[in-house]
């Protein structure tokens, strides 16, 4: 092994383990906070606390699954799913996010809507999207399926500023890493990793970014939106 | 799809939940819900109790329930027992950290996950969904409940046509209800046709399954090791690819699978055994003891249950009966007599298992000083070994090994080189054999210590050059290891590197003894030999 090899094992081995003992001390102090009698604007802070938690979590596994994501052999868990459920699941995840920031999430999908694709590898992408929302300072969150012949697509809008003009014209899925974005380019450099590894015949799975413009607003920005494209 | 209300008043509710917070906190959901009949235990063990008892149409249980069976255990004997109706519906509650791991389920799926925290909302929300997701194999089920298999064979078929998108799991089911009826050439041609689809993972375990139990390993192997490769945590696929190995012969190979796979859920019953039994075969005695202990204690009142962990475990405990301190050499004696109690009033051995259980026996009453009542044990056992046709070259080593301590060592021997004929061709049970009269010649050390160079040399003719290392390695740590010992370190760590395979571990090894021979004297006549070892090492360390 090189050098650089033993480095990436060392990270990835200790971060695994953050992760692990996080998961226990984060559920230790789930239980504790839940027994205790707070005052209101307490509660307020067990629910930050909660919510902080959860990203941190989330935020860990979502480094070993990038870090994954770069081995040669990387392979996803490609299984049937239906997009109503996996959404549901994602929003009944983030129920300390909502409580903690305010959010609203809204969920439109019909019921026969699915793909294949690894739910694991989804929840991660998702759970970028969201985090990126609420930095942003969106206060909702929409969830949606659509499908055609070839593709199942997972839209999230949000009400949030809309994504930065030399984000939508620059290719994101080069990566690049900028100080001033606080890194979220790198965030969904990775979540396109990521949804690149669905493929199915010739079709690659893909990110989209654009902005929602006000209906008959002129140019008014109305918010961000992420459609991913996983190839059926 | 029209919205029918679900009759949760009518529903029979069990909750399996060891927090008494979390279960009073979840009956007050359900009841808000509607549900007006709740039952709650907080172990695993109430729970079969429960589920064996009654009926119920919804089951809840958590995935972590601190000691004793974990929320997948209890669903594993739940579908092996069908102590759930297919129709009713069982929903696991996990905390998001482990939710991952859980839901690589392949073989023992609950019908839903439920992540935590639960508030009254989200459980509503899955709920529904859950309960509407089952009713859409609703025909399947029923047929199921009636035990009717050709009308459950049917509603998959019709399932699948009427309704295109849920073709894959209905032929999930169809392949699962034809391996249970033993049906594999039908089970195999669903398999093929849901991978010509999508190569998605729980028809690659049921393929592999069919070739299983069609006998066909090599190809069960193949394909267990691709599913391996994706990463993913599917223990149950780890689980036959190790029974695949095991039936090739592949011992050590299925005991690695098996730690990993135990590393990662350690608390299976199954999964213990299973290692329990090729770390026997693989005469691994520190591993044996530490799963035949697992497995005992996770086996209670569980009906995975076997005798032969019973008896691993009191074999696994000889070593210490034998040479422990006085206090465990007490505990442990006691111990392994208790064990062959409860394997035969607890079980109803068959004339292989309850030799196995005189044999240790014998042995535990000869190692721990009672001379006298081992020799009445082992006449007891004896009597069966003669009329005794269709014991396992296995169950033949342990027996000289038993002879070697209670007949003149002549007669063993007579008995010990048949065995040794028998298994000519068998390097795993060579080394077994070789152990077993090493391990008889502890307080004989200069005669371990020849037998231990004869079979040495041999080895490293046959250029057997790990099981060669593992023989002089561990006679490098006797007292009485000389330089011939030496000498063969040396020589099964130059083999191993020329045949391509070093090890770090092994250099250190080799300048170590390298330099504690560098006092040998010239008028050695072996020192030509140690000349040539010194020039072969160097040779292969100068290429770094």
């Amino acid at each position: 092994m090189s050098n650089n090899d033993i480095r990436g094992e060392l990270l990835a081995a200790s971060i695994h383990e953050i992760k692990n003992r996080f998961g226990l001390m984060f559920n230790e102090l789930d239980g504790v906070l839940s027994a205790l009698a707070l005052p209101k604007e307490q509660q307020k802070n067990v629910q930050l606390i909660k919510s902080e938690s959860q990203f941190i979590g989330n935020e860990l596994v979502r480094i070993l699954a990038s870090y994954k994501s770069l081995d040669d052999d990387f392979a996803v868990n490609v299984n049937q799913h239906f997009a109503i459920e996996f959404l549901e699941e994602v929003i009944a995840r983030h129920s300390y996010t909502v409580a903690a920031h305010n959010l609203h999430f809204s969920l439109d999908c019909d019921e026969d809507v699915g793909g294949f694709f690894d739910n694991s590898i989804l929840f991660i992408i998702l759970d970028t999207c969201i985090y990126n929302s609420i930095k942003a300072g969106a206060k909702t969150i929409k969830l949606s399926a659509t499908e055609d012949e070839k593709y199942l697509y997972l839209v999230i809008d949000d009400n949030g500023p809309g994504f930065p003009e030399e984000l939508l014209e620059g290719d994101f899925s080069q990566g690049s890493i900028s100080v001033e974005s606080q890194s979220t380019g790198l965030g969904l450099f990775f979540a396109n990793k990521l949804i690149q590894s669905h493929q199915e015949g010739d079709l690659t799975g893909s990110i989209q970014l654009s902005n929602n413009i006000e209906e008959g607003g002129g140019n008014k920005i109305s918010g961000a939106k992420v459609t991913l494209a996983i190839p059926i | 799809m029209a919205l029918k209300l679900i009759p949760y008043h009518k529903m029979n509710v069990l909750i399996i939940e060891d927090l008494a917070e979390m279960r009073s906190s979840m009956k007050s959901m359900l009841s808000a819900i509607g549900v007006q009949h709740t039952e709650s235990v907080n172990n695993g063990e109430d729970a079969l109790k429960k589920l064996r008892d009654n009926t119920y149409d919804l089951v809840f249980s958590d995935y972590e329930l601190g000691r004793g069976k974990d929320g997948q255990q209890i669903l594993e004997e739940v579908r092996f027992n069908n102590l759930v109706k297919p129709s009713s519906v069982f929903i696991m509650v996990t905390a998001a950290q482990t939710q991952d791991m859980v839901m690589g389920a392949l073989e023992f799926e609950p019908d839903g996950y439920i992540a935590k925290p639960v508030t009254l909302e989200l459980l509503k929300t899955r709920l529904v969904r859950i309960i509407r997701t089952k009713d859409i194999y609703k025909d399947i089920n029923v047929a199921l409940d009636d035990d009717n298999i050709e009308d459950a064979l049917n509603s998959c078929n019709r399932l699948a046509m009427e309704r295109p998108k849920f073709a894959l799991p209905a032929y999930r089911i169809k392949g699962k209800i034809l391996i249970k009826e033993g049906r594999f050439e039908e089970a195999k041609d669903i398999y093929d046709t849901v991978l010509g689809i999508k190569r998605v993972a729980w028809a690659i375990l049921g393929m592999a399954k069919v070739h299983f139990y069609c006998k066909e390993y090599e190809q069960a192997q193949n394909l267990l090791e691709s599913l391996a490769k994706t990463k993913a945590k599917y223990v149950e696929a780890q689980d036959w690819l190790a029974k695949s190995l095991e039936e090739q012969g592949k011992y050590k190979a299925a005991q690695k699978v098996l730690m990993e796979a135990i590393a990662q859920s350690p608390k299976s019953v199954r999964r213990q055994q299973a290692l329990a039994r090729v770390a026997e075969k693989n005469g691994d005695i520190e591993i044996l003891w530490k799963s035949c202990r697992k497995a005992v204690a996770l086996g209670q009142n569980s009906c995975f249950k076997t005798p032969d962990v019973f008896i691993g475990l009191a074999k696994s405990l000889q070593p210490k009966i034998k040479n422990g301190s006085m206090r465990d050499k007490k505990l442990c004696t006691v111990e392994a007599l208790n064990l062959i109690e409860s394997a035969r009033t607890d079980f109803d051995l068959n004339a292989v298992l309850s030799l196995r259980c005189s044999l240790v026996e014998a042995e535990t009453l000869i190692n721990s000083g009672k001379e006298e009542e081992g020799k009445l044990a082992y006449r007891a056992a004896d009597t069966v070994i003669e009329m005794s046709t269709n014991l396992s070259l296995d169950d033949r080593l342990d027996i000289f090994n038993t002879k070697l301590q209670f007949e003149t060592e002549d007669d063993a021997m007579v008995y010990g080189k048949q065995v040794l004929n028998d298994i000519a061709g068998n390097k795993r049970l060579q080394v077994k054999y070789y152990q077993i009269i090493e391990v008889f010649l502890n307080s004989r050390p200069d005669d371990r210590l020849a037998l231990i160079k004869e079979r040495g040399e041999e080895l490293l003719l046959r250029e057997d050059v790990e099981d060669a290392l593992d023989l002089y390695l561990r006679a490098s740590t006797f007292k009485d290891a000389d330089e011939d010992i030496y000498f063969g370190v040396l020589k099964s760590i130059i083999g191993r590197f020329k045949k391509g395979r070093p090890d770090r571990h092994l250099t250190q090894k080799c300048d170590e003894l390298l330099k504690k021979l560098e006092s040998l004297p010239e008028s050695d006549p072996r020192y030509p030999t140690l000349e040539q070892l010194k020039f072969q090492w160097e040779e292969i360390t100068g290429d770094e």
